[in-house]
Parts: structure tokens; C-alpha cells; sequence
């Protein structure tokens, strides 16, 4: 026997398997089983930070005093109505960014960006981003200047806008063969944009547009500070386009998301030996300066990393974590139902609502 | 990132963009899960090896679908996007731990296949589960669903030759620990 044929063999076997499971269960029962594990994981987070705040790890802050949302952990200060999801809730792709170009979120159906006010917690204006029929934007990035969009068209490539908010400049850079924006990442470094696409790494040359893909490095989430480039665990020479290094055990873990701040490279990771968390390491990556374990014993993976001034924010399922870089500590964490992109700016972590379509302002409590 | 349990390969080609309604008229979600659920059951089988968790893994991928059908029904390949949660799902070593432990805590609920799989094909899947993560979703792609390279591609996300390279790795190494011979290269 081939293998090909006992492939097929275990296909049909597996499919006719599949089919005496009896038929598929009500979407009714969905949705309760739904409700009722959001309800538990709410009963947990409450009960975890109970606890927590009993034995004094956190500043007794009474949740009445803090100007919270009601309906929402006392952390949220603010909802802001964007439109309506996307990504899955699982997804890495960025749908809120905050920098110096101000705090921006994707409304997908909307073919939309839109600007946060972030004094009065309010949209203050949408960017249009629609590139024509069957062109979904997924994603949304800030750097050097620019609000980054990325679209894609099923089966038929993606393309970047490199939107100057102060200009109302859009520049489009066609993307034919990268199709998949879905589990994506940008970061900017040594004159170039680079995307990360799936399982590839893309360098798109600002001055002549050109797109092109880099060959033996795989892709991974990106940080980018001066003239590094983190792809991953792996230190990457923009200017030389040659890997120069690698992170502090880089190795033996799997790293879901990665920024920079304070002069450190925060990564999420999957230690097998030391379970989930994030790691603060040194800018070249070398040196370990921290390691905050997340969840019960680590169980917690977080899948994205925001950072900035004295907030380094990471989200996992049902959960915001708010860490403290001046003592590497965790500060608090935040129940949230179904977060989905994180990130730190104007004295905020802005949360992306996966479920709602919703931004949520969250206090940072520095 | 629509098409039947077993689509024929010229089903899953892209294409028909340029059809406005194809673009904006999704069908009904509940006819979408009723003709996907069991081959996206197996697909969490052939991944993680448990019924158990092979139905937690799809009904969380049919709910994500449900939730944002406005947008996944309009995607040329709403089944591949399903797909394609499973696949990340059924590979995350966290998320199926997670499932595991909910569909333990659902002892009532859990269900069995009328019969059971035979060992030939249990020992294949767990095979194929040894393999890389990536290599290990375009096998049991290729197999399961018989799709031509570009479609899985479009499920794993990444181009038409690194899911050529995923399956001639995979095939090779399976072969190998198999005993058997490859036959035919993949199309």
C-alpha cells in the first residue's frame, strides 16, 4: 500500500466517522454554552481579583471611586462605538495602533479608519480606506508618520496604504502576491516597510514602492527600534537584510507578539519549561531583565503586546494584563469578555472589543 | 482566508470576484453549518485526535463564523476561513488544552462516532499529528479535503509553493515512519 492511498483510506475513514457523530448540535445550544462560559470566566476574574486585592498585591483602589463603565470591569473608562468586528477573536491583526499619529482603530465593514479624540473619548474623524469590490481592510498600523492600512482581496493579494494624517496624502503599494494580511504584522526600520504575511517576511521599499519578499527568514511579529528590526526571536539587519542575532532563548520558546519601550523588548511567549508570560529583555536581546509569568501557574498566553511611557498592556483570552516596567510587575488585570488588538497612547491602553466592534479605554492606573 | 464537504478542486479555484453578487449576497449561515460541520469535525480530528475536542474546536470556529457572518459569508471561501480557525486551533497546544478541559467538563454532552475509527486510520492521524505544526495542517488538508495546493494555501495563509514544500516534507517523512512508499507527487 502507498501512502497516498492510505491517506485516502483515513480521510474517508475519518470523514465517515465524522458523520456518525450525528448531526451537528443546535446553534442555540451554542450561544448558551457561550453565555455561560463568558459568565464563568467572569465569575473567575472576579474572584481571581478578589483575591488578589485581598492579600494586598494591588493598591486598595475602591472600584466605586474609579469612573468606570458600568456593565464593564471598573478599568474601562470609556467605550467608543467603531463598527463592527472582523478578525477573529484569536487573531494577532492589529485593529487599533496609537503613536505619535494619534490613536487610530479599523472599522473593517465601515472600509473605514477612524481618529479617537482622545480627550473626549469620542471618533473625531474616519479616514476612507475601501480600494473597491471585494477589497476588505484587516488591519491597521501606525509608524513614521503615517496611519499604515493593510486590505486584501480573497485569492487576488493584499495592498498597503501609507495614509499621511496631516498631508490627507493616501499612497497605495500593490501587494499581488501576499495573500494573507489575516495574521499579519508591519513595522517600520532602515527607510523600508516591512510586513510580516503569514509565514513570510515582505520589504517594501518606500521610495520606489517596490515590494519584495525576503528569502530564509521566516515571518514573525514584528518590533522595530532605530535600526533593529526583531522578526520574532530573530534580530534582523535592515539595512544589511541579513538576521545578525538572536533573542535570549529564543529557541525553546514560541513568541505570539512583541513591542519596544523604555528601552526594553517586551515579548509574549510560551516557555514549555516556565510556562506563558512575557518577557522584558534588553533592546539587543541578549539579557533577560525579566520574566513576568501570566495566569494560573502560566497558563496564560498572551497573543498581544502594547507598551508605552509607564504601561506595558498584554491581552489574552477574556483578559487584559496590565504591567508596571518600572518594577516588572503585574499591576492588575482586567476582565474584558472578548478583547482583541491592544495599544498604549495618550495616557490609555486602547482595547478593541472583538465581539462588539467597540474601543475600550482602559485606565492604566499608573 | 462556498463549497461542499468534499468540493472538487475546480469548486475551490477563486474567482467570480468581479460578480457583485457573489461578493455581497451570503447564503444563509445556518445552511453553511449544516453542509460544513462534519468535515470541519474531522479535520479537529485528524489535528487533535480527540472527537471531543474535534467538536469543541469546530463548534468555536462555527460561533466565531456566526458572530461576524456579515463578513465571513461574503468571503469567497467561508468554509476555508472556518478551516483555517480549526486548523490554528487544533495546533495551538494552549487552545486545545483549553478544549480539552471543556469538553471534559461536558462529560453529558460529549459524543462518539457511531463506529469507531479503525486503528489504521487513528495510527495515521496520530502520524501526521507528529509532524510540524504547518506540515501537519497541509496533510490533513490534502487528504481530507483532496484540495489542490492554492486552496490550502488559502487556509494556511501562505503561498502556493511553501504549502508544495510543507507537503513534500511531510509526505516524505510520513513515508518513512509509515513504511510505505510515496505514490504520486501532489498536484
Amino acid at each position: 500500500m502507498s501512502l497516498d492511498t492510505r491517506g485516502r483510506q483515513a480521510a474517508a475513514l475519518t470523514s465517515r466517522a465524522a458523520e456518525g457523530l450525528g448531526p451537528a448540535p443546535e446553534l442555540a445550544a451554542f450561544r448558551r454554552r457561550r453565555t455561560w462560559r463568558r459568565g464563568a470566566l467572569a465569575l473567575v476574574a472576579v474572584a481571581v481579583a478578589a483575591a488578589v486585592v485581598w492579600q494586598g498585591a494591588l493598591p486598595a483602589r475602591p472600584a466605586a471611586t474609579r469612573p468606570g463603565v458600568p456593565g464593564f470591569d471598573p478599568h474601562v473608562v470609556a467605550v467608543i462605538p467603531i463598527g463592527r468586528p472582523s478578525p477573529p477573536e484569536d487573531s494577532t491583526t492589529s485593529v487599533v495602533a496609537a503613536g505619535p499619529e494619534g490613536i487610530w482603530a479599523l472599522d473593517a465593514p465601515g472600509h473605514a479608519v477612524a481618529r479617537i479624540d482622545p480627550v473626549h473619548n469620542t471618533v473625531a474623524d474616519r479616514v476612507d480606506v475601501s480600494l473597491g469590490p471585494g477589497w476588505f481592510p484587516v488591519a491597521v498600523w501606525t509608524g513614521d508618520g503615517a496611519v499604515w492600512v493593510g486590505s486584501q482581496r480573497s485569492g487576488q493579494g493584499s495592498a498597503l496604504q501609507r495614509i499621511d494624517p496631516a498631508a490627507a496624502v493616501t499612497r497605495i503599494f500593490p501587494l499581488p502576491e501576499v495573500h494573507d494580511l489575516v495574521s499579519s504584522d508591519l513595522a517600520l526600520a532602515g527607510g523600508s516597510a516591512w510586513l510580516a504575511a503569514g509565514d513570510e517576511l515582505w520589504r517594501i521599499d518606500q521610495r520606489s514602492g517596490r515590494a519584495s519578499r525576503v528569502e530564509g527568514v521566516p515571518a514573525g511579529p514584528l518590533a522595530a527600534s532605530q535600526e533593529r528590526l526583531w522578526v520574532g526571536g530573530q534580530l534582523f539587519d535592515p539595512r544589511g537584510g541579513r538576521v545578525v542575532g538572536s533573542a535570549y532563548g529564543a529557541g525553546n520558546v514560541t513568541t505570539k507578539d512583541l513591542a519596544v519601550a523604555g528601552g526594553s523588548l517586551w515579548a509574549t511567549v510560551e516557555d514549555p519549561a516556565a510556562g506563558c508570560g512575557v518577557r522584558r529583555l534588553t533592546l539587543s536581546g541578549q539579557q533577560l531583565q525579566s520574566w513576568i509569568q501570566l495566569g494560573q501557574d502560566g497558563d496564560t498566553f498572551p497573543r498581544a503586546i502594547a507598551a508605552g511611557g509607564r504601561t506595558v498592556a498584554a491581552v489574552a483570552s477574556a483578559a487584559l494584563y496590565l504591567i508596571d516596567p518600572r518594577d516588572n510587575r503585574l499591576r492588575a488585570t482586567v476582565a474584558l469578555r472578548t478583547p482583541g488588538s491592544v495599544a498604549v497612547g495618550a495616557g490609555a491602553v486602547w482595547v478593541s472589543d472583538a465581539d462588539d466592534g467597540a474601543l475600550l479605554r482602559v485606565d492604566p492606573g499608573a | 482566508m462556498g463549497e461542499g464537504p468534499k468540493a472538487p478542486a475546480g469548486e475551490l479555484e477563486l474567482g467570480g470576484e468581479d460578480d457583485p453578487e457573489s461578493l455581497h449576497l451570503p447564503e444563509p449561515f445556518e445552511a453553511f453549518y449544516e453542509r460544513e460541520y462534519h468535515p470541519v469535525a474531522g479535520l479537529g480530528y485528524a489535528l487533535s485526535g480527540s472527537w471531543w475536542v474535534a467538536e469543541d474546536l469546530a463548534q468555536e470556529a462555527f460561533l466565531a463564523a456566526h458572530r461576524r457572518w456579515d463578513e465571513v459569508g461574503r468571503l469567497q471561501r467561508p468554509g476555508a476561513w472556518v478551516r483555517r480557525v480549526v486548523a490554528n486551533l487544533a495546533t495551538s497546544a494552549v487552545r486545545r488544552r483549553a478544549a480539552e478541559a471543556r469538553a471534559l467538563l461536558r462529560l453529558n454532552a460529549r459524543r462518539e462516532p457511531r463506529e469507531p475509527l479503525p486503528g489504521e486510520a487513528v495510527d495515521f492521524w496520530r502520524e501526521v499529528r507528529s509532524l510540524p505544526r504547518r506540515q501537519a495542517q497541509a496533510i490533513a488538508l490534502f487528504y481530507l479535503e483532496g484540495w489542490p495546493t492554492p486552496a490550502i494555501a488559502e487556509v494556511l495563509g501562505c503561498s502556493d509553493a511553501t504549502v508544495r514544500v510543507h507537503l513534500h516534507k511531510g509526505r516524505r517523512t510520513l513515508a518513512r515512519r509509515l513504511g510505505e512508499p510515496e505514490e504520486e507527487a501532489p498536484t
